[in-house]
């Protein structure tokens, strides 16, 4: 046999383990899932809500603002309407340009305060510090640009609660998102230090009094796809991967964490894109007999790209900071003293979210190959991809399974088109997104960043017809 | 390929295809059947809330039972789906009743059986069952079932232990006190913030406990005993119990001493919380900082404007909004004299 024929069969039997191995692995955390859920079910029943405590531990909304002057004021207005007690909430706005501190400072009658010159913390320089007089839980933070990361740390470090939630400034948060996630403490207070709630698509949904009053699933395929997606991975892996506390990630959209230990292990990192990821990372390397969780019935609602420009830009970046983070903590990777992390966590991400995409772009330029040279097999292939098309949907009804079984959160019609649209993801989702990832590995290779780029917002939250009173303003 | 290498290839392939096919349409069923299943559920339900609604009139203090053993009837025909949602509609109808109205739904329902019903279920098999029983029980104030909310103090399920503390928090039975303040003292079995509510919700009778508690050995029971004090105490104890605690050992404990004071709050400022806003932890003189806004005194003013040229940014954060506080109840608004202070670069 040729080197070169060597090389392709070389290749396709690693598709062929690497197919099986993912197929069975995500599955069993599916069935995993669904067993943590139905066990909460049965411990809690149907109709639990968080009970009531004279005495909580306070909560800081931490919320990075850059440029949302349209909708700023709404969305500091939506944290402060949680029906959490003792509730703080820091808006810090990263050297917006477009009135976004003055539409604050308007409404909220802001009154500012010394800054004082200690720092836990190190930040782009602090321009002031405000109170507001129409609600004294409200802080705002006016700093010089310095992104996400480092609006957060500054946020962190004037946070006056034990624990402290960060959100991104147009999350819209179930209002008992944080009782919800604050349950995850208090069920091991002295082990839980960090705790993920669930992300889901704004895109759609329709809101008033800044609370989703009906998910939906928005009818575009870019869309319901991410919904999808979105399901799988929150629903059908991160319960499983919290319950064997491997869980590396908490959503930069919705997380919260001791407050405490943040600034003791320095705050968020400016050196990743992956800056969420980084963090829960940073809490399983430092503190290895702690945990981090995941609240699944904790629920914040969050815009997705509408479009591919975007969504390319953004999973590039993903990418490149699952890579960075690799980097940064390799060595935990198959090393026991970090349980799970080290030995199941790290290598499922290296096997199947590193390596993945490379040999699902292999494969495919495989098949071009083979079809170029007439020595496809129509069988062999119409074979794999129907078992790929099977597998896939099994993978998005046992997301379902789940949903319906814990949340029942979307109506039967919703529920159809996910699966319809799931039907169609590997025809032209998985193979785009594949390519994506294959894309930012060379640029990570090659030492090359991509830019932060931006997601146009706001559009998830136009008013509905359907609904009476004020959803969130453009 | 040759062909027999083919057909032993399709034959597998179509083996998989097969079984994922009908793993996937088993799901989807699943999807669709938990779906119509919640439906009819949903509709059966809304159906049975009118029939319970006109049964739990029944025991409405305002109602005179008018046949005990149709109620019993009722009650005992109650299916599985139904009892969790009485269940749920009787801790609704007693949220708001006074301990009087409570007491006599609960002789009303002792005299139809319902409580024998209800206290059977506390051994039902699935914990939520378990727990819902025992809210029942501890909504009812049923004095009769303390021995059995104590007993499942050490049920297998830390959802139901959590829900028998709960419960004999709201029945308020002094047998309960003892065992409630060993699970305070000593955590782990109950979660401590739930063990903290119960005991709160005996009031002053659970004084005692908390005031002991103060000189635990654990920093985090010492830290809620703070704030139990200040809960069930008068003012004046209060201050006597918690103020020594301003100088323990622990930064923790002196902070939680210092905003149970603010809590409690009142006209004069306490020495010792005045003291430990030059505390030399900061997350303590944060707290009494804070603690200040409950102290119409102007000296509370006073230290909070102090406070302001600390050198900790949370103070001086947590006394700006003290004086945004103090200024929006009492002397007027105190920012201005800040801003002053911080032009003339002070801060």
């Amino acid at each position: 046999m040729k080197l070169y024929e060597q090389v392709f069969w070389f290749t396709s039997f690693a598709i062929f383990v690497f197919f099986v191995a993912y197929t069975l692995t995500t599955l069993a955390l599916i069935a995993w899932s669904l067993y943590e859920i139905g066990m909460v079910k049965i411990e809690k029943g149907e109709l639990f809500t968080p009970p009531e405590r004279r005495r909580r531990p306070g909560v800081t909304v931490v919320a990075p603002a850059f440029n949302m002057q349209p909708i700023i004021v709404e969305c500091a207005r939506s944290f402060l309407l949680s029906d959490y007690d003792p509730l703080e909430v820091v808006i810090v706005d990263d050297g917006s340009t477009d009135g976004t501190f003055e539409a604050l400072e308007e409404w909220f009658d802001l009154v500012p305060l010394p800054v004082g010159d200690r720092f836990a913390i190190e930040t782009a320089p602090i321009v002031g510090i405000s109170v507001s007089r129409r609600d004294p839980r409200l802080r705002v933070v006016r700093k010089e640009n310095g992104g996400r990361s480092d609006a957060l740390n500054a946020g962190v470090d004037i946070a006056g609660q034990e624990l402290l939630a960060m959100v991104d400034g147009d999350t819209l948060l179930d209002r008992d998102a944080l009782k919800r996630a604050v349950e995850a403490f208090a069920a091991d207070p002295d082990n839980v230090v960090a705790v993920g709630g669930t992300i889901r698509i704004a895109n759609g949904v329709l809101i008033a009094d800044q609370q989703v009053t009906e998910p939906r699933v928005p009818v575009t395929g870019i869309e319901a796809t991410q919904v999808i997606e979105y399901l799988r991975g929150f629903l059908g892996g991160r319960v499983a991967w919290s319950a064997m506390n491997g869980l590396l990630i908490i959503s930069g959209a919705f997380g919260m964490f001791r407050r405490d230990l943040l600034r003791e292990t320095g705050g968020l990192s400016k050196e990743t894109l992956g800056e969420d990821m980084e963090l829960a990372m940073r809490f399983h390397h430092q503190l290895p007999e702690k945990r981090v969780v995941f609240a699944a019935d904790a629920t914040a609602w969050t815009e997705i790209p509408t479009g591919l420009g975007p969504l390319r830009g953004q999973r590039v970046r993903w990418h490149v900071g699952l890579f960075d983070n690799l980097r940064l903590h390799r060595k935990m990777i198959l090393r026991r003293r970090f349980g799970a992390v080290g030995l199941a966590s790290l290598p499922y991400t290296l096997a199947f979210e590193v390596a993945g995409p490379l040999l699902q772009v292999a494969g495919y330029a495989i098949l071009v190959v083979l079809i170029l040279l007439h020595r496809v097999s129509w069988w062999y292939v119409a074979a794999f991809f129907v078992i790929t098309l099977l597998v896939g949907q099994l993978q998005t009804a046992g997301a379902l399974v789940i949903e319906e079984t814990g949340f029942r959160r979307y109506r039967t019609r919703d529920l159809t088109l996910l699966g319809l649209w799931s039907l169609a993801e590997l025809f032209w989702y998985r193979p785009i997104t594949a390519w994506w990832r294959t894309w930012a590995t060379f640029l990570w290779l090659t030492g090359r960043r991509p830019g932060w780029g931006t997601i146009p917002r706001g559009a998830a939250f136009e008013e509905q017809p359907e609904v009476a009173s004020a959803p969130l303003p453009r | 390929m040759s062909e027999a290498k083919q057909g032993w290839f399709l034959a597998i392939a179509d083996g998989v295809v097969l079984f994922l096919l009908l793993v996937n349409v088993l799901l989807f069923a699943e999807v669709y059947v938990r779906r119509l299943r919640q439906k009819l559920r949903t509709r059966r339900a809304r159906e049975f809330r009118a029939h319970c609604e006109q049964v739990l009139a029944e025991l409405d203090p305002a109602t005179r039972m008018h046949d005990p053993a149709w109620l019993r009837g009722q009650l005992a025909s109650f299916d599985e789906l139904e009892r969790p949602i009485a269940a749920t509609m009787l801790i609704e109808r007693l949220r708001p009743l006074s301990d009087e109205e409570r007491a006599h739904m609960l002789a009303a329902l002792r005299d139809a059986g319902g409580l024998d019903l209800v206290v059977s279920r506390t051994r039902s098999r699935m914990p939520w069952r378990r727990a819902l029983a025992l809210r029942t029980l501890g909504w009812l104030g049923a004095t009769e079932a303390v021995p059995v909310l104590l007993e499942r103090l050490s049920d297998s399920s830390l959802h139901v232990r959590a829900a028998a503390a709960r419960a004999l928090g709201r029945v308020g039975d002094p047998r309960a006190l003892e065992p409630l303040g060993g699970l305070f003292r000593t955590p782990g079995r109950v979660e401590g913030g739930i063990v903290y509510d119960s005991l709160v919700a005996f009031g002053r009778a659970a004084q005692p406990v908390f005031a002991g508690a103060l000189r635990s050995p654990l920093e985090s029971v010492r830290v809620a005993s703070c704030f139990g004090v200040a809960e069930v105490s008068e003012p004046d104890e209060t201050l006597a119990l918690l103020e020594p605690l301003l100088g323990d050992g622990s930064g923790p404990v002196r902070a939680a001493a210092a905003r149970a004071l603010g809590h409690v709050g009142g006209p004069r400022v306490p020495e010792g919380l005045a003291r430990a806003t030059r505390d030399e932890l900061s997350i303590v003189r944060a707290a009494a900082v804070g603690a200040l806004a409950g102290f119409s005194e102007p000296r509370a003013s006073e230290l909070a404007e102090n406070a302001l040229l600390d050198a900790d940014r949370e103070t001086v954060v947590r006394a700006g909004e003290t004086l945004v506080r103090l200024g929006s109840t009492a002397q007027g608004w105190p920012v201005e004299r800040a801003r002053v202070l911080a032009s003339l670069g002070a801060l």
